[in-house]
């Protein structure tokens, strides 16, 4: 660390660090790599989105169509089908995750016998390749070979045999429980670190005026939390809305599109068909509907707070 | 009163524990299922009845995953890439947020909100740009190409995440600590981030796991099996027309226990009492 | 005296100055890039390979890139157009008339034509390399689809394998009973619409007629398809799960003993062998409503018009379509060859599943796909959520004909005029 005498003497280095430029000064790496490596293709994208370019056929060049790809989105039912399960997916996805992850949390925060190894066991689902998880799952599900089925069957629960992901009305179901399954451990251990950041003393002297564990959590632990809630599931809800690997793995969003979310198509348009530029305009909609609903959320949810300007 | 609250309690108890074990076999199963997969010869994994322990249990899967692919080389390219993003992705993050932090305005509002934009991009239409930059920068197939990409990928979300963490720490501490001489930057190293040690060890826990298992810039950004990580060597047991599921499963667990038991050491410092006495009042 | 002296070094000098240039050009060694995909097992034989090669010349060296096989369709992409192509590549079928119509590929005739095994590799191969009467790429695996049966049933009960369509469904309904199905629906996966256009082809079908149009849906081709989905819906001889079940899920079903009879290609049958046993697996060509049908592609190297070095990448490419080299990716990862006098030889001749190859080879083959340079990859990703529709009451059969044949001729008004 440099060492100064007081704040008469500066040198350059001191100035920055100082003075009212330091504020910018910290943000230039981010900024840095965040233009160059996001902003860029996502200019990219947003051009690609108003073009025509299939890459499997550039004889066809890539002119500029206008809002002729968003056109083409409006018209077309699997996107809006995939615009629904998007929806349905997330709000299951994150609301499982979260409570779940809370849970688990507010397991975690009390000292018992075997804490550590369960902490260090629960990061497994998070952990675990994507692929292998998506892979184990879709076997367990399966109706004639798969554990779950077995188990159900062998316990009396089911009598016949679901096929989880081969049944439209059970397989969205079933992708939401891989992700609940996948996600946890995520909330887990950020809501373990909130928790952990809440003295002692708040609810010992809570216990002194009698106060049940439900009141407790209430009046002292959720408005201390608040802010890391709102911000995992804020980022959590983003994150799972863009995700395609999962459901793309488990189902490719089938059977008949029951499973069939935004981003997954997008992919498909992408990779599959090769048409960038419809592929372009699915996730320039996705990303702005997303932005909406972000700010939307975070007004709502932060009417008093600061910290959003 | 004695014996009824001493009945409650244990009830108590057990429901606790029951609880804990529920979560802790959901959690765990499917890495069960796939070590018991990953012992059982290939002929035994699918029988008229599902055995939920194999006859003729075998290591070779384990064996032939380490002599016989270049596993190893995938576990070290992934080890180091993660790492290396964790540590750039912390420290990048850290800075920014700390600016958000500290110094409110226009400017940080519209920054976090930007940051939020880019964590929304799908990286569908990502990967060739973000593969052509990379070729332009002579970056493919190197460590710098990953670790860049995935560093930016994960920003947006640890800026958030540690600005959260950072507003919670009090001002009073930082000015407490430049009254005494302390820097800006030194109240950020050595105030801020160690107060808030459980928020910066979550968010590095995200970030590590992310770059673990990223697989789709690391399909696009390296060429040969020197620079591959675990995902995309694991995909490589997907064949034309068959599943390596021996190797799939034997390397779904050796690629996730290291980093589970990674964090069975960390976890003690997600701990308090670092922030014991630290707030007056 | 000096002067004399100082002109022969002068001239010694220049001698040796040139020897080296001359020297070092030709060994200079020519490194070509080569994009293919493969699993860990492939990848293993690929990197054997190209060793072979080197050590035989070594003035060249190889650069391979193996890929993952469900990103090798991306990361070509990418390459050709960031304008990036590799020297060459190992590209699957449907390909081909995508680079064509792209106008990127080196024809390979002049070399060819005094190719030593170019008689012995299968006519049918050749018509598939062959676009605009020039040959394109040189074939290196055999893509065709057979049946995987219970040998082991079916000896039981003394069945022998289906020779039409009727003795197929009566030896699907035979086995369908005590908790055991006749038939493995492929519903899910690229390889769904490969055996649906089986089905549709067997029935009269055509990828086109004569005028050139899109021709699927004859009255033949929607009975074949109707006929096949009704095996799911009407005579339920296939297990619930079938709309989501690809080719892992029909492999388990298989080992587990509750399939008799499912469809895929050649290239699983070590590992279908390894996971039900050596005697439960039986091979047989797929029957239609026009007997044994198969789709028909091959696998092919191909070098880019952005080589700079065709001649050194065709020494390759040659290498890599040779006997022995085909013999040793068989022997490692059961691909079939595209040479016929390699099967006259062991270790193909040992093998009683191969013999299912030349009655596959002898009966109804169809292109992969059309022989017309386009884009046809969405017919390879349209039909599976269209037949998965159909598989679930939710459009008729001839509709979904209707709309796979729509795909078709959509394509075919993009394509390259």
């Amino acid at each position: 660390m440099r060492a100064y005498s007081g704040r008469n003497h500066r040198s350059i280095w001191g100035c920055l660090i100082e003075g009212p430029l330091f504020k910018y000064l910290l943000v230039t790496p981010a900024i840095l790599l965040s233009a160059l490596l996001i902003l860029y293709p996502a200019l990219k994208g947003v051009w690609t989105s108003f073009h025509r370019v299939n890459l499997a056929q550039p004889w066809q060049g890539t002119p500029f169509v206008g809002l002729d790809n968003y056109a083409k989105l409006f018209r077309d039912p699997i996107f809006w089908r995939a615009f629904g399960n998007t929806l349905i997916y997330t709000f299951g996805a994150v609301t499982g995750q979260f409570f779940l992850g809370l849970i688990t949390a507010l397991l975690l925060n009390r000292s018992f016998r075997g804490r550590g190894l369960v902490r260090g066991l629960i990061l497994l689902p998070w952990v675990m390749p994507g692929v292998v998880a998506a892979l184990m799952w879709g076997w367990m599900y399966n109706s004639d070979v798969g554990v779950i089925n077995d188990l159900l069957s062998k316990t009396h629960i089911i009598s016949h045999p679901i096929a989880w992901l081969a049944d439209p009305s059970t397989a969205m179901l079933a992708v939401i429980g891989v992700a609940v399954w996948k996600g946890f451990p995520f909330f887990a251990v950020t809501l373990l670190a909130g928790l952990q950041t809440i003295p002692r003393e708040l609810y010992e002297a809570a216990d002194i005026d009698g106060a049940s564990y439900f009141r407790k959590f209430i009046y002292i632990t959720l408005p201390l939390i608040k802010e890391v809630i709102l911000i995992t599931t804020t980022l959590r809800f983003s994150g799972i809305f863009v995700y395609a690997d999962l459901v793309y793995v488990l189902t490719e969003g089938g059977p008949a599109n029951a499973t069939m979310t935004l981003p997954v198509y997008a992919f498909l348009k992408a990779y599959n068909n090769f048409d960038f530029g419809y592929a372009a305009a699915i996730s320039i909609t996705m990303v702005l509907f997303l932005f909406v609903l972000a700010l939307v959320y975070i007004r709502l949810m932060t009417l008093t707070k600061s910290g959003l300007g | 009163m004695g014996r009824g609250k001493r009945w409650v309690n244990r009830v108590k108890r057990a429901l606790f524990g029951i609880t804990v074990s529920l979560i802790v076999i959901y959690a765990l199963f499917p890495f069960i299922w796939s070590f018991v997969s990953s012992i059982k010869p290939l002929n035994e994994l699918w029988t008229p009845t599902i055995r939920y322990w194999p006859r003729h249990p075998t290591l070779d899967n384990y064996k032939d995953l380490i002599t016989k692919t270049p596993f190893s080389v995938y576990f070290r390219n992934s080890a180091i890439v993660a790492s290396l993003t964790t540590l750039v992705s912390v420290v990048i993050a850290a800075l920014s947020a700390y600016s958000l932090s500290r110094f409110k305005g226009r400017f940080s509002a519209s920054f976090l909100r930007a940051m939020i934009l880019f964590h929304m991009f799908p990286t569908v239409f990502m990967v060739i740009p973000v593969f052509l930059i990379m070729k332009t920068l002579h970056l493919v197939n190197t460590y710098a190409a990953l670790v860049f990409a995935y560093t930016t990928f994960s920003l947006p979300f640890c800026v958030w995440m540690l600005k959260g963490y950072f507003d919670s720490i009090p001002y009073e501490l930082e000015e407490a600590a430049r009254v005494d001489g302390c820097t800006r930057a030194g109240a950020l190293w050595r105030i801020i981030v160690p107060l808030s040690a459980p928020g910066v060890i979550a968010t590095a826990i995200y970030t590590f796991i992310g770059a673990w298992n990223e697989l789709l810039f690391a399909v696009m950004l390296t060429n040969t099996t020197s620079m591959r990580t675990l995902p995309v060597g694991i995909k490589m047991f997907i064949g034309e027309y068959s599943i390596e599921w021996g190797m799939l499963t034997a390397s779904g667990v050796l690629a996730s226990i290291p980093v589970a038991i990674g964090f069975l050491f960390l976890q003690k410092y997600l701990v308090q009492g670092l922030t014991a006495g630290g707030v007056k009042s | 005296m000096l002067h004399g002296i100082g002109r022969a070094v002068i001239l010694a000098l220049i001698l040796a100055a040139v020897t080296a240039v001359v020297l070092g050009s030709s060994t200079q060694r020519v490194t070509l890039t080569y994009m293919v995909p493969g699993d860990a097992a492939r990848a293993a034989i690929i990197q054997q390979n190209i060793q072979l090669f080197e050590d035989e010349n070594p003035d060249i060296k190889i650069k391979a890139e193996i890929i993952p096989y469900q990103s090798f369709n991306s990361k070509l992409l990418a390459a050709i157009s960031s304008g990036n192509p590799p020297d060459i590549a190992h590209v699957y079928p449907i390909w081909f008339p995508i680079l064509v119509a792209q106008g990127v590929l080196t024809p390979l005739d002049k070399w060819v034509s005094s190719w030593e095994y170019k008689d012995s590799v299968f006519p049918a191969a050749w018509d598939f390399v062959t676009w605009d009467s020039h040959i394109y790429g040189l074939p290196t695996i055999l893509q065709i689809d057979w049946m995987y049966y219970r040998a082991d049933w079916f000896k039981e009960e003394g069945i022998s394998p289906p020779n039409n369509w009727d003795e197929f469904v009566a030896i699907a309904k035979h086995f369908t009973r005590d908790g055991r199905w006749g038939f493995g629906f492929t519903g899910a996966t690229g390889a769904a619409g490969k055996y649906a256009m089986a089905m549709i082809m067997g029935g009269g079908g055509r990828w086109v007629d004569e005028e050139g149009k899109a021709a699927l849906d004859t009255p033949g081709g929607i009975e074949g398809f109707s006929k096949y989905i009704d095996l799911f819906r009407v005579d339920r001889v296939c297990p619930d799960s079938s709309p989501g079940n690809g080719f892992k899920e029909n492999l388990a079903l298989f080992a587990a003993g509750k399939i008799a009879m499912f469809f895929h290609n050649p290239g699983s049958l070590v590992q279908v062998r390894k996971a039900a046993g050596e005697d439960v697996v039986g091979t047989w060509p797929i029957i239609t409503l026009a007997g044994p049908t198969s789709n028909f592609g091959v696998d092919g190297e191909v070098i880019f018009k952005k080589c700079k070095s065709p001649e050194q990448a065709w020494k390759f490419i040659r290498f890599l379509a040779s006997p022995d080299t085909q013999k040793r990716f068989y022997q490692g990862s059961g691909v079939l060859p595209t040479i016929s006098q390699v099967y006259d030889e062991p270790p193909l001749t040992n093998d009683p599943a191969i013999s299912t190859v030349s009655l596959i080879m002898n009966g109804f083959l169809f292109p992969e796909v059309p022989l017309i340079p386009a884009n046809w990859q969405l017919l390879k990703t349209e039909p599976p959520g269209i037949i998965q529709e159909a598989l679930l009451g939710k459009i008729s059969a001839e509709d979904a004909v209707k709309r796979i044949n729509a795909v078709l001729a959509k394509i075919l008004a993009e394509a390259k005029k």
